[in-house]
């Protein structure tokens, strides 16, 4: 177990910051919203805590500063990106993404220009990134019950009937995107403090692509399809090792596709739904073979 | 800076012909198709392989990317994109399962072709030969005035069709009422496949005279391309041919000053802070030409 760890540590660490990151998409796309700012965020939490720590802030203090920075940066942003919907505010939110980039590749010796930040001090622990995904895991639970979840529900499902139930809809979106905020700039600040470099390309388009594909490997109506889809995109090629990056692409990219086609709502979705039969099936006359019959006779 | 405005001219032609099929396939079928850059390089790439040390003349060239970009797109409505909008689920959710289908569609094309590169750029070799000369101290090649006259030959073309054909005519029925257009006896699979034949098409021109007038082009150059796309669309309004073409036009002068005038590495950011300024100050664009693109904003 020992030895597989530490051959694995990578990988593991890796995994963790993944799901965090893929639990900041999550919880935009839970209030009906495609939002790719927490990327852009994971940016800013990388280079922010890379930063601090290099001028010899310590790296918890580094971390809580950035995330709460970045969480007023994402509230105060929302009360103007809430005036574009749909497609357009996945494509605004994409922009900031890449003028980010743009911006640390300029950044001269603050950010270290194209060839971004080395040798920030290695200082989280495993078990340091496990306790914040868990604590991430908690809020997104919660926040996915009772109350604040029926909330969500229904704006993701009719965003007008949710308005017209009472459910200020602006405000719930504006909590869930400040939310993502503080995730996207924790994985980034983790993965900074667990790897030690960061540059202005590893928070642009393809990490955008690779974040929102977890998701929706996962699915994208809970914290447990981002976690699962996190892990499931980040170890799936290193275990199957004989893959190279083509064919990790192009089999990632087909199941994204067969997913958007025919099961949308990902593995978590596939599993909830074969539960769902499994346990009508278990506890009642089949409704599915009764109707068969009844067909038959027609 | 007659010289800049110039180059700015051809580079907007190439915009002009990526973007305005986007923008189609957007505005007529509500398929916002991220995949339109991965099109364009598949295209180009068939180009280059075919032109490959044959001496191939640069008609040939222009007509494989042509086809296969058309044919390539053709399949993707065929296959995800239609079996998405039948799925009978939400509007929004209908538009928003395209757009993760197409991103899939695009990670596997650009892999492809990738792969088959090494990641390395890939130009196209012709025989064709440009001819040079000078007007009024302006630099000006064959190949560029070929660019220009083929980016608004082609959006006249398209905007006269929508405007006058009775095709075009129910083109645009179907952008502004899908339902009471199939009332009326419109035939929306061949009107689609017809959009996404044409959209394709022309990315795949835009394409091969991308890699000709530029020398060389990698793989990975498709993502900033969609993001250009994008900010002409929607500086020009979804939908429209002559919005296309001034976004085009705006947005590569715009890059010409920027790169003329900064060391050149902002000009990435120019074609989005270009979509944040628009959408926040005037989400319909900026020569929106109906009020129903206002809904859907």
């Amino acid at each position: 177990m020992n030895d597989w760890y530490l051959s694995n540590i990578t990988v593991i660490q890796s995994c963790l910051v993944t799901a965090l990151l893929a639990m900041s998409l999550q919880v935009t796309m839970r209030v009906g919203i495609l939002s790719f700012a927490g990327v852009g965020f994971y940016g800013i939490g990388a280079y922010g805590t890379g930063i601090l720590v290099l001028r010899d802030v310590p790296w918890v203090a580094a971390l809580i500063v950035v995330a709460a920075a970045c969480a007023a940066v994402s509230y105060l942003m929302f009360q103007v990106l809430s005036r574009v919907r749909g497609i357009y505010f996945a494509m605004v939110t994409l922009g900031f993404v890449l003028v980010m980039t743009v911006v640390a590749a300029n950044g001269g010796d603050l950010t270290g220009g194209v060839n971004g930040l080395f040798g920030v001090p290695l200082a989280v622990s495993t078990t340091q990134i496990l306790l914040v995904v868990l604590i991430a895991v908690v809020v997104c639970f919660v926040t996915e019950r009772g109350h604040v979840g029926r909330q969500a529900e229904a704006l993701r499902t009719d965003e007008l009937l949710a308005s017209a139930s009472g459910i200020d809809i602006v405000r719930v979106r504006r909590l869930n995107f400040a939310l993502s905020g503080v995730l996207g700039s924790a994985a980034g600040g983790l993965n900074v403090l667990a790897f030690g470099t960061v540059n202005p390309y590893d928070a642009g388009f393809p990490l955008a692509v690779a974040v929102l594909t977890a998701v929706v490997i996962g699915g994208q109506k809970s914290w447990v399809g981002a976690v699962l889809g996190g892990f499931l995109v980040t170890a799936l090629p290193t275990i199957l090792s004989s893959m190279s990056g083509t064919t990790r692409n192009v089999a990632l990219g087909a199941v994204v596709v067969v997913l958007a086609m025919y099961a949308p709502d990902g593995l978590h979705g596939i599993a909830r739904s074969t539960r769902d039969r499994y346990r009508r099936v278990a506890h009642r006359t089949p409704p599915a073979r009764r109707s068969e019959k009844e067909r038959s006779h027609v | 800076m007659l010289q800049q405005l110039f180059d700015a001219t051809v580079l907007a032609s190439i915009y002009t012909l990526f973007a305005v099929g986007m923008s189609l396939a957007w505005g007529i079928l509500g398929i916002l198709n991220l995949a339109h850059g991965a099109v364009l390089m598949t295209s180009a790439f068939a180009a280059y392989v075919w032109a490959d040390d044959r001496g191939a003349s640069l008609w040939s060239v222009l007509l494989v990317g042509l086809v296969v970009g058309g044919v390539l797109s053709l399949i993707l409505e065929a296959g995800p994109f239609c079996v998405i909008r039948r799925s009978g689920d939400e509007h929004e959710a209908i538009e928003l399962r395209t757009i993760i289908a197409s991103l899939g569609i695009s990670s596997i094309l650009v892999a492809l072709v990738a792969n088959q590169t090494s990641n390395a750029p890939f130009s196209i070799d012709t025989a064709f030969e440009a001819a040079r000369f000078e007007v009024l101290g302006v630099r000006v090649g064959a190949l560029q005035l070929l660019i220009i006259g083929v980016g608004l030959g082609i959006s006249a073309l398209l905007a006269v069709f929508l405007r006058r054909s009775r095709q075009g005519r129910a083109l645009r029925a179907l952008e502004s009422d899908p339902e009471t257009a199939l009332l009326m006896g419109i035939s929306a699979p061949v009107l689609s496949s017809g959009t996404m034949f044409v959209s394709g098409a022309l990315a795949g021109l835009a394409g091969v005279l991308l890699v000709v007038y530029l020398g060389a082009t990698e793989p990975a150059a498709s993502h900033s391309l969609l993001t250009t796309a994008f900010a002409v669309i929607v500086v020009g309004g979804v939908g429209s041919v002559g919005g296309a073409v001034v976004g085009a036009i705006a947005l590569a002068v715009l890059e010409t000053l920027v790169i003329s005038n900064t060391s050149g590495a902002w000009s990435p950011a120019v074609a989005f802070a270009f979509i944040i300024l628009v959408l926040l100050f005037r989400p319909q664009g900026l020569f929106a030409s109906s009020r129903t693109k206002v809904d859907r904003v």
